[in-house]
């Protein structure tokens, strides 16, 4: 009833208004940008397989990214369609933001997904070969084989695969989901196969703080190499040696 | 020699009607109404597809549809192989039950797919696909029937 009130008066139908419009002016400004960065992921002819030319990477501008910003999970799972049942131990999170704190105090916000590692340790315990890793660097699950033996969960330094321990009520026909499989970030394949940028790094450019980068690690011309040549970039547990596909700025 | 020729002519013509007698039984099994009645399980009813062709024709899809899934979900999945009219995607959208079958109530799955399930609940194989797969028709194909 309160709220009723509130939306009938005229004061704010007239902010209304305001903030209408100052999210119209911010959509035509933010469009063309948008549109440049599309057209940055290079698409293969379809019928033609991933090639091993190309290795798909990500870099994350911790200085960038905030605390308060959660734009990559929201639309990650929107586009992946994992839920969670309020159990914070085994709900399935393809991405999560995590806030690491120095010992000074300082702060760093940055989101955590498959890392999409060159020497991927799930894919070496995987009893059936049901992990696996694609020509152009993506790790991925092939649940035709997972047989649900959750080894990769714990071959895995960074916490980023699920099992799935409930029946699924509703799927996403971008990437299905079954009980008994072990899932995790695809970096949205089913996107990039298409030249299209995946739901976080979109996501993070339009509505978050642009702090993520998409793109093509073997060619030294394209953005993400540039930016990694001109700042450098580091992994999280470098020591491990895994040659991982998603780098960090601003970590130390 | 002659009787060698009579034997010859009597096999020929026991061939003869042997065949015109297969074929006769052939004619009346598939014909509609005895097709409809040679079991004791009844032929399942298909609802109609909503494109116009099938990537291959209906014989070979009765026959292969398993393998042309399989081999395409090998190259799909694990060597990045796209070809979207091969998805099992592309069979839903245009196989999928739209209108619902009880006024203002919500397709079940089974009802949905009722183009697979009713077969294959015929034929007695099971339907693992839609464990994990969308059983949903796309939001493209969806815009499409509403022009």
């Amino acid at each position: 009833m309160s709220n009723e009130q509130r939306n009938d008066s005229p004061v704010n139908a007239g902010r209304r208004r305001l903030l209408g419009g100052a999210a119209a002016l911010a959509g035509l400004t933010i469009a063309p940008g948008v549109f440049l960065v599309h057209a940055s992921v290079p698409t293969r002819p379809e019928g033609t397989p991933a090639s091993d030319q190309v290795r798909w990477g990500m870099l994350v501008d911790t200085n960038r990214c905030r605390v308060d910003c959660d734009a990559c999970v929201t639309a990650c799972r929107e586009e992946n369609g994992w839920e969670g049942h309020d159990r914070p131990e085994t709900d399935a999170k393809w991405i999560r933001k995590m806030t690491v704190t120095e010992r000074d105090g300082r702060q760093t916000s940055l989101p955590m997904m498959c890392q999409h590692c060159a020497e991927p340790p799930c894919a070496y315990v995987c009893p059936t070969g049901a992990t696996f890793r694609r020509d152009d660097g993506i790790v991925l699950v092939d649940k035709h084989l997972c047989i649900g033996c959750r080894y990769c969960m714990m071959a895995c330094p960074y916490q980023v695969r699920f099992f799935v321990h409930e029946p699924v009520a509703s799927r996403s026909p971008n990437h299905p989901r079954g009980k008994g499989t072990v899932e995790g970030c695809n970096l949205c394949v089913h996107r990039i196969d298409q030249g299209v940028l995946p739901a976080c790094v979109e996501a993070c450019g339009e509505r978050g703080q642009g702090a993520l980068i998409f793109g093509d690690l073997n060619d030294p011309r394209s953005r993400i190499s540039r930016a990694i040549a001109e700042y450098g970039a580091e992994s999280v547990r470098a020591d491990l040696e895994l040659d991982t596909g998603v780098r960090y700025q601003g970590l130390s | 020699m002659i009787k060698k020729a009579r034997g010859w002519r009597w096999i020929t013509a026991a061939l003869a009607g042997t065949v015109a007698v297969a074929v006769a039984a052939t004619a009346m099994a598939w014909s509609g109404e005895e097709r409809e009645r040679s079991g004791r399980v009844p032929v399942p009813a298909l609802p109609a597809p909503q494109g116009e062709e099938c990537i291959e024709d209906a014989d070979t899809m009765r026959r292969q549809h398993m393998h042309i899934l399989d081999e395409h979900k090998r190259d799909s999945v694990r060597k990045g192989v796209r070809r979207p009219e091969r998805d099992l995607q592309a069979c839903v959208d245009c196989h999928a039950v739209r209108e619902p079958v009880i006024a203002d109530q919500p397709l079940t799955p089974r009802q949905r797919l009722a183009f697979c399930a009713n077969c294959h609940s015929y034929s007695a194989v099971s339907l693992d696909c839609f464990a994990c797969h969308s059983s949903e028709p796309g939001a493209a194909v969806n815009e499409g029937n509403d022009e």
